[in-house]
Parts: C-alpha cells; sequence; structure tokens
C-alpha cells in the first residue's frame, strides 16, 4: 500500500492539540479532510494545516478515505465507526472505545469480517514508563501483587470546543469515562484482568466529577482507584507487592521502587510523552495496516475497559459528600439514634 | 410562589455562591436550573447535576437572551473576576444592565441580583444596615458593584421588571475562594497579619445560608425592587475566624500588629524599594551588572482599606431580611467550618503533618 488517504471525523480539542501534529511527524500518511458538524470548526483547522477538503459528513467527502481517526462525542464512536470499518475503512477510534460492550463487540466484528484494522486511542500504553512498569511487574522484581490504589484527579481545564462532555447523553458518563478509561486500561495492562466490586461517584442526573471504585484482581489481590474533575490529587499509581512496592507518577514521570526504607528511581529508555505519544499511536496503527497485523491496542484490548466502566454502573451507588446534603445527614443520623 | 418545576437561570452559576445555588435548587425545590457558562470547563462541578448548560457570557447580549427565553426567575450571581479594570467593569456594570434588560424583555416573574457589602466602601463601628449611605473607598470592585445596583434602581425601579438586591457578606464554604481557600493558603505559605489583635469583626455566613437566603429573595413576593443584607445572626471577631483556620491547619501563622506598626512596616517596605530601585539605576548608568535579590514577603502588608476593613467593628444587620422573607441562617460558624474543613481535608487543602 502507498499512502494511505485519512480522514479525521471529529475537529475538537484532541484532534487540534494531538492528531493532526501526529499526522505532520509520520511519511506515507496523507490528511484527505477534516470532517466536523462545525464546519467553520473544520475550515478553521484544516487551513492551520493545509488540508484540501472540509465537510459536515463523511460521505461529502470527494472520496471515501483508506483509514479514519474518530474524534467524535462518545456516544457516536461505535455508530461512525462500526458503518466505516464494515466499508472496508482502517479506524483507529479515540477513548473511550464505545459506552457499552455490545457495541464493542459490533466494532470487533465489522472490523474482522472487513479486514479492517481497527486500534483504540488508548494512548498511555505507548508511554515508556507504562511499559517499564509492566516489564517490572513481569520480572517479579515485587512479586505476588496485593494491592494497588490509584489516586488521579486535576482541576479540570481541558480547552473543550464543544460542551458534548458536559451531558450524558453524549459523553456517557464524566470523570470515569473520561480519565477513568486510561486509568482502568492501564491497569488491566499492567495487573491482568480485574472485577469491580464497588463503585461510588456524585452524579445526580449529570455527569460524575468524583469516583471511587473498588477492584479485586485475579490472584485475590485488591485496588483503590479515586478519580475527581475538581481536585488535585496525588497523581501516582502504588502497586503493593509481596517483595517491595512500585510507583508509577505520570506527572513527575517517574517510576520509583520502594522496599521499606529503600526508595530506587528506575530509568527508562527515552521515548515518547506528552503529545508525542499520539503520533507512535498513529504509527503503530499506520504500520499495523501496511503489515497487516494487530495494532498495540486492537478492538478486544479497547473492549476490556468498557467492560469495567459497565460494572462500574451496574454495582454504582451514590458518592455521598457531607456538605452536599448536610441537613438531610443530620436527620439520618437523628433517625439512626432513635 | 413555589420553585418547584420552574426555569431558574443562574449566572456565575458554575461559581461558589451559584453552584451552590444550582445545587439547592435541584436537590431541595425541585427546580430546573440552567446555566449561562463562559468557560465549559470550569462547569465540571455542577455538571454532576442535570442541568442546561448555555454556552456564552453576561456581556454578550445574544447568549443571554438565548439562555433567558422561557426562564421564569433569573439569579444574577456573575461578576468579573479576571482581566483588567475595563473588562471587570463590562461584567460587573454592563452585565448586568444586560441580564436586568433581558429579564425584562423575557417577562422573568423575578431577578436576584447578587451584590456585595463592598458597596458600602470603608464602614464605621457599630450597625449597619440597608438604609445605612453608601460610599467611595476608591476601590474598583466597590465602585462597579455600587454601580450594578445604581442601574437596577435607576432603570427597573419603575420598570416591569421586579429585581432583588441582595448584600452577602463574607462568605465562606466548600469551594469559596475569598474567605476559604485564600486563608487556608496565606496560612500555609506565610504569616497573616491580625489588624488589632483581631479585634476587629468578621460578619461572615455559610454559603448554605446565604444560597438559601437568595431563593428566598427569589419567591419572596414582599423582596420585589428591596435590597437585603444577609450574613449569619452574630458576627465573630476576625481573631476567632483565623483561629478556626489555624486550628485545622493544626499550625499557627497568624501575627498581631496594630494599624500604626502595619503603616509603619508598609513606610519601610515602600523606602527599601526605593532604595533599591535608585541604586539599581545608578549601577545601571554605571555600566555595572548587577541583580537584586529577591525578598519573600514574611506576610502580605493589608492595603489602607484592607487595614479599615480588618479593624473595624462593623456589624451588619439582617433583621429587614428576617421581616420581610423570613430569612433564618441555620449554620452556626462551628457548624459552618465544621463542614468547611470536612471539604478542604478531602480537597486536599490542608497538608498532611509529619512524613506521611
Amino acid at each position: 500500500m502507498g499512502t494511505i488517504n485519512l480522514a479525521i471525523i471529529g475537529c475538537g480539542a484532541i484532534t487540534q492539540a494531538a492528531h493532526l501534529p501526529a499526522t505532520k511527524r509520520l511519511d506515507g500518511v496523507n490528511v484527505i479532510g477534516l470532517v466536523d458538524r462545525d464546519t467553520t470548526r473544520a475550515r478553521t483547522l484544516a487551513a492551520l494545516h493545509g488540508v484540501k477538503h472540509t465537510t459536515g459528513a463523511i460521505d461529502d467527502l470527494p472520496r471515501l478515505p483508506d483509514a479514519a481517526i474518530i474524534a467524535l462525542p462518545h456516544h457516536l464512536h461505535a455508530r461512525v465507526s462500526t458503518d466505516l470499518l464494515r466499508r472496508g475503512v482502517h479506524v483507529l477510534v479515540e477513548k473511550p472505545m464505545a459506552l457499552s460492550t455490545a457495541e464493542c463487540d459490533e466494532m470487533i466484528g465489522a472490523s474482522t469480517s472487513a479486514g479492517a484494522v481497527l486500534s483504540v486511542g488508548l494512548v498511555r500504553r505507548f508511554l515508556p514508563e507504562i511499559r517499564l512498569a509492566k516489564k517490572l511487574l513481569e520480572s517479579g522484581i515485587i512479586g505476588n501483587v496485593r494491592s494497588f490504589d490509584v489516586r488521579e484527579g486535576r482541576v479540570y481545564d481541558w480547552k473543550t470546543a464543544s460542551d458534548f462532555f458536559l451531558k450524558r447523553s453524549d459523553a456517557g458518563g464524566g470523570v470515569l469515562t473520561d480519565a477513568g478509561v486510561h486509568v482502568l486500561d492501564t491497569l488491566q495492562f499492567l495487573l491482568g484482568e480485574l472485577a469491580v466490586t464497588s463503585c461510588a461517584d456524585d452524579s445526580y442526573g449529570g455527569v460524575e466529577a468524583e469516583a471511587e471504585v473498588k477492584l479485586a484482581l485475579s490472584n485475590g489481590g485488591v485496588g483503590f482507584v479515586e478519580l475527581s474533575r475538581t481536585r488535585n490529587l496525588r497523581n501516582t499509581t502504588r502497586i503493593e507487592g509481596e517483595r517491595a512496592a512500585l510507583e508509577i507518577d505520570l506527572v513527575a514521570r517517574r517510576v520509583i521502587l520502594h522496599r521499606e526504607n529503600s526508595t530506587m528511581e528506575v530509568e527508562w529508555e527515552p521515548g515518547p510523552f506528552g503529545h508525542d505519544i499520539f503520533a507512535a499511536q498513529l504509527a503503530d496503527w499506520v504500520d499495523a495496516i501496511r503489515d497487516r497485523r494487530a495494532p498495540m491496542v486492537n478492538g478486544v484490548q479497547g473492549r476490556g475497559s468498557i467492560a469495567l466502566l459497565e460494572a462500574c454502573r451496574t454495582r454504582r451507588t451514590l458518592l455521598r459528600l457531607p456538605w452536599v446534603e448536610p441537613l438531610r445527614r443530620e436527620s439520618a443520623v437523628g433517625e439512626s439514634a432513635s | 410562589m413555589s420553585l418547584r418545576g420552574k426555569r431558574v437561570l443562574v449566572t456565575g452559576g458554575t461559581g461558589f455562591i451559584g453552584a451552590r445555588v444550582v445545587e439547592k435548587l435541584i436537590l431541595e425545590h425541585g427546580a430546573k436550573p440552567r446555566l449561562l457558562v463562559r468557560k465549559l470547563a470550569k462547569a465540571a462541578r455542577i455538571a454532576r447535576f442535570d442541568v442546561d448548560i448555555f454556552p456564552g457570557d453576561v456581556t454578550n447580549q445574544a447568549s443571554v437572551a438565548n439562555a433567558i427565553d422561557g426562564c421564569d426567575v433569573v439569579i444574577h450571581c456573575a461578576y468579573g473576576n479576571a482581566g483588567d479594570h475595563e473588562q471587570r467593569r463590562a461584567v460587573n456594570v454592563d452585565g448586568t444592565a444586560i441580564v436586568a434588560g433581558e429579564a425584562l424583555r423575557a417577562g422573568v416573574l423575578r431577578m436576584v441580583h447578587v451584590s456585595t457589602i463592598a458597596v458600602y466602601g470603608r464602614t464605621p463601628d457599630g450597625d449597619v444596615d440597608e438604609s445605612t449611605p453608601l460610599a467611595d473607598d476608591g476601590d474598583h470592585y466597590s465602585k462597579t458593584k455600587r454601580e450594578a445596583e445604581q442601574i437596577l434602581r435607576d432603570q427597573h425601579g419603575s420598570s416591569a421588571l421586579s429585581f432583588t438586591i441582595i448584600r452577602p457578606t463574607c462568605v465562606y464554604g466548600p469551594y469559596g475562594l475569598a474567605f476559604t481557600i485564600d486563608p487556608i493558603q496565606q496560612l500555609i505559605s506565610r504569616r497573616v497579619v491580625l489588624v488589632n489583635g483581631g479585634e476587629g469583626l468578621c460578619n461572615a455566613i455559610y454559603v448554605d445560608d446565604l444560597a438559601d437566603g437568595i431563593l428566598l429573595a427569589a419567591v419572596e413576593p414582599t423582596a420585589s425592587g428591596e435590597t437585603f443584607l444577609m450574613t449569619a445572626e452574630t458576627p465573630l471577631t476576625w481573631r476567632a475566624f483565623y483561629d478556626a483556620y489555624e486550628r485545622l491547619l493544626g499550625r499557627r501563622s497568624s501575627i498581631e500588629m496594630t494599624v500604626e506598626q502595619v503603616r509603619a512596616y508598609a513606610r519601610q517596605e515602600a523606602e527599601r524599594k526605593t532604595w533599591e530601585e535608585e541604586t539599581s539605576e545608578r549601577l545601571r548608568r554605571m555600566g555595572v551588572p548587577h541583580e537584586i535579590e529577591p525578598r519573600r514577603e514574611p506576610f502580605r502588608v493589608p492595603s489602607e482599606n484592607g487595614l479599615a476593613f480588618y479593624s473595624a467593628r462593623t456589624r451588619f444587620r439582617i433583621n429587614k431580611a428576617k421581616r420581610l422573607l423570613g430569612f433564618r441562617p441555620r449554620f452556626s460558624f462551628d457548624d459552618g467550618m465544621a463542614l468547611t474543613g470536612q471539604w478542604a481535608r478531602w480537597a486536599g487543602l490542608i497538608p498532611i503533618n509529619g512524613n506521611a
């Protein structure tokens, strides 16, 4: 296959900040069109990056692309991906892959039957510190994993181009569906299959800003994940093994081994970081298309975090924060006392 | 009038007071709030409720018109907290005129305008109520908030718009900036001056009590055209106010100074700065390379307005709100601070002592 003709569907903040710049850094990829319902937005980005065609719908492009990056509001991921895969178009879909495992299965089925490569934008798997952590865990250096603890939260400041992420109907959820999918995917990548034992979030019908998830490992180990869009949390992953502990800090870009009073910082091979990982992701997908192989993150792997999201929804309870309904809490105390 | 099922536009609905009003509209009143939102990312907290979010801002008339259509009530909490004086004036003054104008056009039943006690300028010792004259203390925020109130009274005093003005005192509670996050961060990062030993009066109100008061003003027929002060039943001293935060932090960072000591220190600092600048200029002209060593201020020196604010023994009275609205603050300072402390710990604002 010569040059791959690529379309980018959805011209939000991630397309501007990451996907479009990534295409510039790769030979043999030609962006033939930008598609967005907001055609003014599409035209602005097209002018910045020298893309010829912009349309409001993919079928208005002069020709069907060989491949498409899908960076749409979450509720459209499955529908648009499945449609394109069935027509033989290779798809790189942003995370979350879809909003249900049933949708994931349709996408995987369409990819298999049409022979189109489906990759899911779980970019953290490309981070050198995550890959190093996986290597360390597999080497047995910390022994069997007993527990893990993830705190990830920052005051939300994503330079969003639309308000879809504030709507449950479009985003499918809040912090769990957004940052949470990365966290859950990374944990399964590092530790193997997980099961959700409980999930509490602060949604009152809208998209949650806070979530607490308890998980179980297949070896009996347990884990806790705390996510926030309103607070700056510790922002590290701590994994306790029977011999030592491993801590991954994606902000400071550190991987640390702890044991009693010993602390060791582990260095990794230089690799992509920040938005550069999108170029690595794109290169992997393009190579997979050329070499007719599976990409680093295929549909089945992408489905894993969606299965956990589904389990979270099933077990979901309201995260009760004392200052939200203080008077109700007082009356509840009164009831239990009487 | 009940708020059940009513459409209520809240400007500034992603902010400290506005977001709490929105939460109460849903949790306690069964109303349907709408938010006019300038920065969508800031709506992360309030979007956990099923609210209608309208992108726009109060200085953009078309966006206000779009958001206000079909609303029964408007609660105007937005104020200019960013940019230069002109940008802040545009939000505080022009924005209020636009919201009021559109509220009139859309035929809303009530507009509640959230003002501030800053409109009084420097306040005297003793009682202050809604009849106390407003004065200029040279502060830009205070001036623009006075002008916003004046627009409502001048342009809508005899129009068909039913408006109510609320003047909150020092509002504290979860997500609060000026009287919650700021004091905590100041006490952590440097020493805080307690003017005159902190004997001045702090008229504090827990955010839930203010939100309840605002929602009373949104529905009470007697509130039309009126202005109400809102604070807790009794003031406390600034000493007691900062004590509560110091207990939460487990450290003492405040220092007591008289007004004269603060002024003497400020003069000394000004002289030091002048000497540094003059010397630096002379060295520059002599072609001598040099660098002024940055000096960390041990504490923030209160301005003259600050000295007046923290030393005044003013007591804001809420008799009018009690009489006409049935306003009854429910949170003692201890109760309000207990919740504020729980929130601050959860929000990660309180450093853990030791090497944890």
